[in-house]
């Protein structure tokens, strides 16, 4: 580890991680609200709608996530959709991952009892209510641990956004490293810095884990 | 207007109502009248299609032919006639029905306050202080007053029933159905269950469908028992009548083995 070169290099580093943080959250919100979207087009079965999903799950399930990117970032402009390399980077993360999301999304509406719809069919309650004020509020704590685990895997998987120029964490250390040389140092202090992050919110998923499997027992 | 229009206070009824799961008959054309302020237990073996009844006038079930009425207001229907009444009626009269479970189904992410107050505000448009108002006074009628701030998973099974019993109440029904609601009970529960609806039957003057095992209890609480069994009403009567001196032979064997147990 070469400290003094670290050490004039640090800043140009915590700009990479900032903005791989950055592209991780602004991808969770959307594979967040998409996951949620395409969960209630599988649940309710929306004609159409359902079926298109269908086939976009099977596609993105099925295919690498690079590819995914590279397929967006080389093939929409074609189309005359043209959007800088973070844009569609943070798109694609969102778009891959809101599949995942739905799956886990979905079953955490599935364990909700029957009864609880019933009882706010009978109490005239409408359905916005009922999603919001009912159902939700039990369907999601049991899958904030897959969730999380997800938002995790996101923000690894985010090192693919170097690949279309993204200048985040790898891309950032890979570029120093191509004019320094100092690949010891900077790629141990790269996986340091996913590390302080990623570690502590497994740790958190566990913690979490556990008091909910607590809960249940209680319950 | 309205009020005459729909006829309200006119109770439940049932005319050549049909409920098939698949070719499964669960209901077969069965006719049921159970006027305004009438309070009627339904019994019979397990299976026999009683908590179809109730999920079907709750509108939990459609139905394949028939139709059903409440207050005046045709809520369900499989008939040759083209027009029903208007979903906003249909959903004012059905405003008017309450339904308590086997299972509770209290809202286990919310006080029991919340659980009382929730649809009178979001359906009824109470304002928060009325709505948790009349909360207070129901708790205090099923003897909960104590409870408000208390989620569901921290209280008993009767508890937890006697709430689920104040959130129906909460929006003033004048229909009420109650679902075997001491079966999912500990038997030293069951008691303060009973108890809190054999006190609205005397305090108050709402019309009661009531399907339930407990025998004693449908003597006492009941204007009439209807014996049903596959799908179909057998005999139906006082409760002396049906409960002691059933005419039916099936209705004498369905006793008979109740007793034997
Ligand atoms: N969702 C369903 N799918 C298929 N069959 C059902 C369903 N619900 C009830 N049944 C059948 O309908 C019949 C009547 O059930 P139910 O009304 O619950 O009877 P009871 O309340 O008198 O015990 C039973 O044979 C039951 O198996
Ligand atoms: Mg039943």
């Amino acid at each position: 580890m070469n400290l003094d070169y670290l050490a004039s290099v640090d800043g140009v580093l915590l700009d990479g991680l900032r903005l791989t943080v950055v592209a991780t959250l602004l991808g969770a919100a959307i594979a967040l609200v998409l996951g949620l979207l395409i969960a209630c087009v599988q649940l309710a079965r929306v004609p159409v709608l359902f079926q298109a999903i269908t086939v976009l799950v099977i596609v993105i399930r099925n295919t690498p996530l690079l590819g995914q990117l590279f397929f967006m970032f080389y093939v929409l402009p074609r189309y005359g959709i043209r959007l800088d390399a973070l844009t569609v980077g943070v798109l694609a993360l969102g778009v891959h991952f809101s599949c995942y999301a739905a799956q886990a999304l979905r079953g955490g509406f599935l364990a909700v009892p029957r009864g609880q719809w019933e009882a706010c069919s009978v109490l005239g309650l409408s359905r916005t209510t009922t999603l919001w004020k009912v159902v939700l509020p039990q369907a999601l704590p049991p899958v904030v641990p897959t969730l999380t685990n997800l938002l995790i895997s996101m923000f690894k998987d985010s090192a693919v956004l170097s690949a279309i120029t993204v200048l985040e964490l790898l891309g950032t250390t890979r570029n120093l490293a191509s004019t320094s040389f100092q690949y010891t140092t900077l790629f141990t202090a790269m996986g340091l810095m996913y590390l302080a992050i990623a570690l502590p919110a497994s740790l958190a998923v566990r913690r979490l884990e556990h008091r909910l499997s607590r809960r249940t027992a209680r319950a | 207007m309205t009020e005459l229009v729909n006829d309200r206070g006119s109770g439940i009824s049932l005319a050549g109502v049909t409920k098939r799961y698949g070719d499964h008959v669960v209901l077969d054309g069965i006719d049921l009248e159970v006027p305004a302020g009438e309070r009627v237990s339904l019994i019979g073996p397990s299976g026999s299609g009683k908590t179809t009844v109730l999920r079907c006038i709750a509108r939990l079930e459609a139905i394949q032919s028939g139709s059903i009425t409440v207050e005046g207001t045709e809520v369900a229907r499989r008939t040759e006639k083209r027009t029903g009444p208007p979903a906003a009626d249909v959903a004012a009269a059905m405003r008017g029905v309450g339904m308590v479970f086997q299972q509770f189904n209290l809202f286990p992410n919310m006080s029991v306050m919340d659980n009382l107050t929730i649809a009178p505000t979001r359906v009824l448009g109470l304002g928060a202080e009325e709505a948790r108002a009349r909360a207070e006074g129901l708790l205090e009628l099923v003897g909960l007053a104590a409870k408000a701030r208390a989620y569901p998973s921290q209280l008993s099974g009767g508890q937890q029933q006697r709430v689920a019993i104040a959130r129906a109440l909460a929006m003033r029904p004048s229909v009420l159905l109650f679902d075997e609601v001491t079966s999912a009970l500990d038997p030293e529960l069951v008691g303060e269950v009973l108890e809190v609806i054999r006190g609205l039957a005397a305090a108050s003057d709402v019309t009661m469908l009531i399907v339930t095992h407990e025998m004693q209890f449908a003597r006492d609480v009941s204007d009439r028992v209807i014996y049903m069994e596959g799908g179909s009403v057998v005999e139906q009567g006082p409760p002396d009548a049906v409960l002691a001196d059933p005419a039916d032979e099936r209705t004498q064997r369905f006793l008979r083995r109740l007793l034997d147990h």
